[in-house]
């Protein structure tokens, strides 16, 4: 576990090199994490931390999640910091926030896509009415400079094939007749809800909408392509790819995605919603080649696995209001962070 | 036509296994699993007819020890990749599952009733983690609409199953009933969609042909239809069938005709056969695998096994509820003696 500690400290000193003057206002701050033991989660820890230890930030985080002391148990490095406060609970009973917070991050929500088809109704009521009652108790507080909304790239509904990246103000409709719809539906009902606080309350509210991301933490058994071309060259099994490869997406490394929603907290506007990802496409032939050429010998690529009728798509962000209003920039290329995430998975 | 290859799947070696009360014996797997290899058939399944873990008392003892049924169809197989059945609930993760990946299998095939995919999830992802090929299987399929179907489907395809086969556990289907529902699984998954034909109908062939009409590409078919109740599509004449229509795939008809003469000699005792019992099971719509059991049950409770099937149609059970057969077999005989009375 050590080295993968330090790869992830490694990441994480770096991202913050790069940008610690756009974090300033959240220094001597409190800051709610609803969702703080998840892949993003944790990512925000780890960046915290470098914060606070190498750059005196003295910042308080409570970290609201399920399961608090599995967290604590499994990465002590940060369960044990003092300004790190575990906070047991569920979203969807949340009634009250810590009195002195200033910024909120909601990042709570069932993002499993397994659980999208097995158990939809469950991700409606954690991702949109869990979004109201965090909104809510944001409400109440007195000191409340900022609140992070983390939504999602798919409240855009499918991106046009001719459109090469979707920006903010995009919006293709989302179909809500199967179950499979739940999360997107979920989303952006979350959003609705969150402008009506806006509206009403005046709620200092910045929306964040993540794409796609590759990195430690992430669990390889989600069934993504990303994940699934690593697990699969791991275990030394031909990479699947259902269509032809021709299927668009793009991928932005870990650190890169904890630090733009730090900025977005920090740097923000209230009532703007800021794409988060990576601006550069890659085809799922390109990307499972880009993973294969990690592994000697390099697995076989099969393409057209899946029915013929697969439908190609693609999904990618224009990013130029995040990088023009929050000052960030990509620092670490795809190819890099398939390799610092291939390196991270076979550490010990 | 559906232009892309077609995997063949040969599970006479596991649906076999309810034909012969699980009586498959060492020397037959040796013989037919090197016949397939031969054959270039994509995969052949092995095991208890309930699959991975299920060979008990209340299922039935399997004569061959699973995992000694594994290592000899591995020693026979090279191109041919090895195939195990597997329904949670019989098989557990830790035990069944850990020892076949042990053991060499290439594939599992991870079922459920038609309704009940939601079970599977925690064996295909462990399946899919150890680097291993899972497919889901939804049983029983004249169960559940075609709407059902596709939902349950997907939830394999979320799991990460990476083909998923419809099986028309009980022979009930017409060919129009899997044109709609194989259609709606080709249009709405990602993962290649197959067929597991039943003949109680006759219909085994047509139903297999109307699958790959509707867009499969994995179909299963199994030596003289060596298989649970009226026996599955025999593959000599899906493999037959499939080269005159011109469908793409690997295996080799002339070896493929080859291993299906060899099962009729290995299993000629218990060849299926098309009769009152397997007729009336397929339009009961309950589970082939019970054909043996029930008329075990008839005979011992002195009623027509007819009549059972009929009755556990109408309570709708399911495989892995064969303790119901005896239940309903005393039943219906109570109700028989009770109609015997003489009137006062």
């Amino acid at each position: 576990m050590t080295d993968r500690i330090n790869l992830v400290r490694q990441d994480a000193e770096a991202v913050i090199a790069k940008g610690t003057d756009l974090l300033k206002p959240l220094a001597n701050s409190r800051i709610f994490i609803s969702g703080g033991t998840g892949f993003l989660g944790i990512w925000l820890l780890e960046l915290l931390s470098v914060l606070n230890t190498k750059h005196q930030f003295n910042t308080q985080v409570t970290v609201f999640s399920r399961f608090p002391q599995k967290f604590i148990e499994r990465f002590p490095h940060l369960g044990g910091r003092k300004e790190f406060n575990f906070l047991e609970g569920d979203i969807r009973y949340l009634t009250e926030l810590p009195r002195e917070t200033d910024y909120v991050i909601h990042a709570a929500a069932l993002t499993d896509r397994r659980l999208f088809a097995s158990n939809p109704t469950m991700v409606g009521d954690v991702n949109a009415f869990g979004a109201i009652r965090l909104l809510r108790a944001a409400n109440l507080l007195e000191h409340l400079k900022k609140v992070v909304l983390i939504s999602s790239g798919l409240v855009y509904g499918p991106q046009a094939l001719n459109i090469e990246r979707i920006d903010e103000n995009y919006s293709s409709g989302i179909r809500c007749d199967n179950a499979n719809a739940i999360y997107a539906e979920s989303k952006r009902f979350a959003e609705a809800m969150a402008t009506s606080f806006v509206s009403e309350s005046k709620l200092p509210l910045v929306t964040v909408r993540p794409f796609a991301f590759v990195g430690p933490y992430q669990s390889l058994e989600l069934p993504w392509a990303v994940t699934d071309f690593i697990r699969d060259s791991l275990t030394g099994c031909p990479l699947k790819i259902m269509g032809d490869g021709a299927t668009v997406r793009s991928l932005m490394y870990a650190s890169d995605f904890a630090f733009w929603v730090l900025a977005a907290l920090a740097q923000g506007k209230p009532r703007a919603a800021y794409n988060v990802g990576s601006p550069h496409p890659i085809d799922l032939f390109s990307l499972a080649k880009m993973i294969s050429q990690h592994f000697t010998p390099s697995p076989d690529i099969l393409t057209k696995v899946g029915q013929s009728g697969h439908e190609t798509t693609r999904l990618v962000p224009n990013v130029e209001k995040a990088t023009r209003e929050l000052g960030v920039e990509i620092t670490v290329p795809l190819s890099e962070a398939i390799q610092k995430t291939i390196t991270w998975h076979t550490a010990k | 036509m559906n232009s892309a290859t077609i995997v063949v799947t040969d599970p006479t070696l596991r649906d076999g296994s309810h034909a012969c009360s699980h009586q498959i014996t060492a020397e037959q797997i040796k013989k037919y699993a090197t016949a397939v290899e031969a054959a270039k058939v994509d995969y052949l399944e092995v095991g208890h007819g309930n699959g991975l873990g299920a060979s008990s008392l209340q299922v039935g003892l399997s004569l061959v020890p699973e995992r000694e049924m594994l290592k000899i169809a591995r020693s026979c197989l090279k191109e041919t990749r090895l195939s195990v059945h597997v329904m949670p609930g019989f098989a557990t993760i830790k035990r069944e599952i850990a020892g076949a990946v042990d053991l060499g299998v290439d594939l599992f095939r991870v079922g459920s009733h038609c309704t009940e995919a939601d079970l599977t999830q925690r064996h295909i992802s462990y399946v899919r983690n150890v680097g291993k090929e899972a497919w889901g299987i939804l049983m029983m399929i004249h169960m559940a609409s075609k709407e059902v179907l596709l939902e349950e489907a997907k939830k394999m395809q979320s799991y990460g199953a990476q083909g998923i086969v419809l099986m028309d556990s009980a022979g009930a289907s017409f060919p129009h009933d899997v044109t709609q529902k194989i259609g709606a699984l080709a249009n709405g998954l990602e993962v290649p969609v197959g067929f597991h034909a039943h003949n109680n109908l006759g219909l085994s062939i047509a139903n297999s042909i109307a699958a790959l009409e509707a867009g499969a590409r994995i179909v299963d078919g199994t030596g003289r239809g060596f298989g649970a109740g009226a026996g599955n599509a025999p593959i000599e004449l899906l493999v037959a069938a499939m080269q005159r229509l011109g469908y793409k795939f690997k295996a080799d008809l002339y070896k493929v005709l080859d291993a299906a003469e060899l099962a009729a000699e290995l299993f000629a005792k218990d060849l299926p056969v098309s009769n009152a019992v397997t007729i009336v099971s397929g339009l009961a719509g309950v589970f082939s695998g019970f054909a043996k059991p029930v008329i075990r049950a008839a005979k011992q409770m002195e009623v027509d096994p007819r009549d059972i099937f009929f009755e556990l149609g109408q309570r709708k059970v399911v495989g892995g509820q064969e303790d119901l057969i005896l239940e309903v077999a005393t039943d219906l005989a109570r109700r028989k003696k009770i109609s015997h009375l003489p009137k006062t």
